[in-house]
């Protein structure tokens, strides 16, 4: 798309504006919420937790140090991870990743994501210590600015990016981006079960210009490595693409989630879900973002939830589930 | 196989005599369980005609059984399965290759099912059903009539009988459900009223039921009876639950706990089954039909459920867990019993009152809590309890945890400045 392709990475500014909105970060949350939790993350100012608004349209926000105000009751996952990520004076997507991956290896998202976690974290460290090999070879002797090399190999891992044994160039395939092209690229036959509607159509309108913006975000990553004067001035506080990449593991989520059919009650209650998912990843915090607040008119708390159902239990063993998932992603091979 | 039939207690009233006080089932349980709404004691089968059709004789159960699993190639497959016991003794498996855990007693289940309607949809043998009628007390032809719409019932298993621990209503595709309901309508009227009234106690709710079987009669049925047999049915639904909620507390209340190495695999009521009650109770109050058939449905699933909860964590609180760490296997399936046991206390809630239940988790949870007793980690307590504790704040030893690390987020922070925004009334009052 032409607004990333203009848009360098240097009109993210390092320092924090006293009106700055901070950093939206998406928290691979276990507790029992419909869309998920999304981190705001300030610099210098307290952070906030915003979550979907149970009774309609719009976000909630909430000091992110206040948990028993939420509606819900928060898991021991997420209580761990938000008291780690306080340890970090601005958490990003990289200390996202990374402390999460930890607390579900400490156990707090149950034995099997242990088990997975722990899979991953090993796999993810060998990539990035052969991924940082690549990226040294991409720089000029005292050309790189310090912990550059170790934060962009980080970055390129997350993303899905690997590099070749010998480290010499990254592997064609990217397993998110495949992912994300899989799914969102097929949504309207991945949804055709529910029947169609308004928030369907809302859903494969979103998948679309989601798909697009991270084709253009993974595109100008890839021309990034190979723009030397690009490279040069980058600086560990302004990588590319914090923004993009904060949201990343949220959609990766959103893909993975319209692949659990089998776990719906019906149509209406997938759908509503997906909706309130995307809600949460498509909020903008500027209010001239261009087309969309069209996401916040969804209507998604008047439904009919199945009283037999213990929806709190339902809830926290989809998002386990869906945790387990991320990191069977992370595990596959390339 | 023939040494180990157990009929299990809600099927049969002579069953008293061997209530199920062993946390193993048998392979008849089973294969016949899920046949509960259709089962009546034979006297009333014989008493009545109205009971002949719409029922199966309880003492044609034993010989059945015997005559499905004889000579059975994969007993000692569903043997092990049972074994396996829900998953507490699950082999190791890799995690990422097999990501699903599999439930080896809905597999065994399905496996005696598949064989069930497979020996049902031939002719029984001359010699055999002499000796069936014989063993129940039926004649030739009346068990001739039973047998193959029983197959049809097991040959429709995966769709009619419910998963045991799905709370959730079922929404079947509509297309596939009109075929398995035209099927059990070519079988004949047995087939279609014994379906139907399999189907009314599933996850299937009423609304969905009703109206499909309602066009699938009208269809495929000559004259009324089809679309009579939906009301009888769904007019007995209700008793026949009731009875099964009675024998199930007056089974229950027979049982004693006792020190065990694993937990009950199957209760008497499982979470299935009791939201299947709470779905009936609600279809009856909101369209003002079988009222007070499904009050009385209520108060005895009420008095069932309050029973079973407080056995199954008396029994949970006798359980000799192993002291070393725990195989993933067993952790696995201990969290999954304790969702379960979570599930029946919030059904029991919404019948009832949660200040009933709400002890009970509260016990168990304490009783996870002490160290001394069980290989736990402490993050694995802390899960316990989570999943166990309905209170909204966090347990004592997930604070004794959160005060090792690091202070909240937004600790030493400037707060965001509030801003008061006051609507000036002078405007106003200038009108």
């Amino acid at each position: 798309m032409e607004m990333f392709a203009g848009n360098s990475f240097l009109s993210h500014a390092p320092t924090e504006l006293p009106l700055s909105p901070g950093l939206l970060l998406f928290l691979p949350s276990t507790s029992p919420v419909t869309g998920g939790l999304l981190l705001r993350s300030h610099r210098r100012r307290e952070s906030e937790l915003l979550l979907p608004n149970p009774f309609g349209a719009g976000l909630f926000v909430t000091p992110a140090d206040s948990l028993e105000d939420l509606g819900f009751v928060p898991t021991a996952f997420d209580r761990v991870l938000l008291r780690q990520l306080g340890a970090v004076e601005a958490p990003g997507f990289l200390e996202m990743s990374a402390l999460t991956l930890s607390t579900a290896v400490a156990g707090f998202a149950g034995r099997e994501a242990q088990v997975l976690a722990r899979k991953a974290r090993a796999v993810q460290a060998e990539r990035q210590s052969r991924m940082l090999a690549y990226v040294q070879t991409l720089f000029g002797p005292w050309e790189a600015r310090p912990d550059v090399p170790e934060r962009l190999a980080a970055i390129l891992v997350q993303m899905g990016f690997c590099p070749s044994e010998d480290a010499r160039r990254l592997h064609s395939a990217v397993p998110t981006m495949e992912l994300l092209r899989r799914e969102l690229g097929s949504v309207e036959d991945r949804l055709a079960w529910t029947g169609g509607g308004v928030i369907f159509e809302r859903l494969v309108r979103v998948s679309r210009q989601v798909l697009a913006h991270y084709e253009a975000v993974y595109a100008d990553m890839r021309a990034l490595l190979h723009d030397r004067a690009r490279m040069t001035r980058l600086t560990a506080t302004n990588l590319p693409y914090a923004e993009e990449l904060a949201l990343l593991p949220g959609w990766i989520r959103f893909c993975h989630l319209l692949g659990d059919t089998v776990h719906a009650h019906t149509a209406f209650h997938f759908l509503s879900d997906m909706a309130a998912l995307a809600i949460m990843l498509m909020h903008r915090q500027t209010a001239a973002a261009e087309g969309r607040s069209w996401a916040s008119r969804w209507q998604t708390a008047a439904i009919d939830r199945p009283v037999s159902v213990d929806m709190s239990l339902h809830l926290v063993e989809r998002n386990e589930r869906l945790l387990r998932m991320a990191c069977l992603h992370v595990l596959e091979e390339i | 196989m023939r040494g180990k039939i157990d009929l299990p207690v809600v099927l049969s009233s002579k069953a008293g005599m061997t209530p199920p006080s062993d946390a193993v089932v048998t392979p008849v349980f089973l294969l016949l369980h899920p046949l509960w709404p259709l089962v009546v004691p034979v006297t009333t089968w014989r008493a009545s005609v109205a009971e002949s059709e719409k029922g199966v004789p309880d003492s044609l159960l034993e010989p059945l059984a015997i005559w499905v699993l004889d000579c059975f190639p994969q007993a000692s497959l569903v043997e092990r399965l049972i074994q396996a016991a829900d998953g507490q003794h699950l082999p190791e498996r890799d995690a990422v290759h097999e990501p699903e855990w599999a439930d080896p007693i809905r597999r065994a289940s399905e496996l005696l099912w598949a064989r069930a309607a497979d020996v049902l949809s031939r002719p029984v043998p001359e010699p055999v059903l002499n000796e069936i009628a014989v063993s129940s007390g039926l004649r030739t032809n009346e068990i001739e009539e039973i047998l193959p719409a029983l197959g049809v019932i097991f040959a429709k298993a995966e769709f009619l009988f419910p998963h045991r621990r799905e709370a959730a209503p079922v929404s079947p595709d509509r297309d596939e459900f009109e075929e398995t309901l035209r099927g059990l309508a070519m079988g004949g009227s047995r087939s279609w009223m014994y379906g139907l009234l399999v189907l009314l106690a599933s996850r299937i709710t009423c609304d969905i039921v009703l109206p499909i079987a309602r066009s699938v009669a009208r269809e495929c049925g000559v004259g009324r009876s089809l679309l009579d047999a939906c009301d009888t049915a769904l007019a007995s639904i209700f008793g026949r639950f009731e009875g099964f909620c009675t024998q199930a507390q007056a089974a229950i209340e027979r049982v004693k706990p006792v020190e065990r190495e694993m937990r009950r695999c199957v209760p008497w009521l499982d979470v299935a089954e009791l939201a299947s009650v709470l779905s009936l109770v609600k279809f009856a109050n909101r369209c003002s039909l079988h009222v007070l058939p499904a009050a009385r449905l209520k108060a005895a699933a009420i008095q069932a459920a309050r029973a079973q909860f407080a056995l199954l964590v008396s029994e949970d609180l006798l359980i000799r867990w192993p002291v070393s760490v725990w195989p993933d296997s067993l952790l696995i399936a201990f969290e999954a019993g304790n969702r379960r046991l979570r599930h029946l206390a919030t059904l029991g809630s919404t019948l009832s009152r949660s200040a009933e239940y709400r002890p009970g988790l509260e016990r168990l949870a304490r009783h996870y809590t002490d160290a001394s007793l069980i290989g736990l980690s402490f993050v694995e307590r802390i899960r316990t309890v989570e999943i166990l504790s309905m209170s909204t704040t966090p347990s004592g030893l997930l604070t004794e945890y959160l005060a090792l690390l690091p202070p909240s987020l937004n600790a030493g922070r400037k707060k965001k400045p509030e801003v008061r925004i006051y609507l000036d009334p002078r405007p106003l009052l200038a009108l």
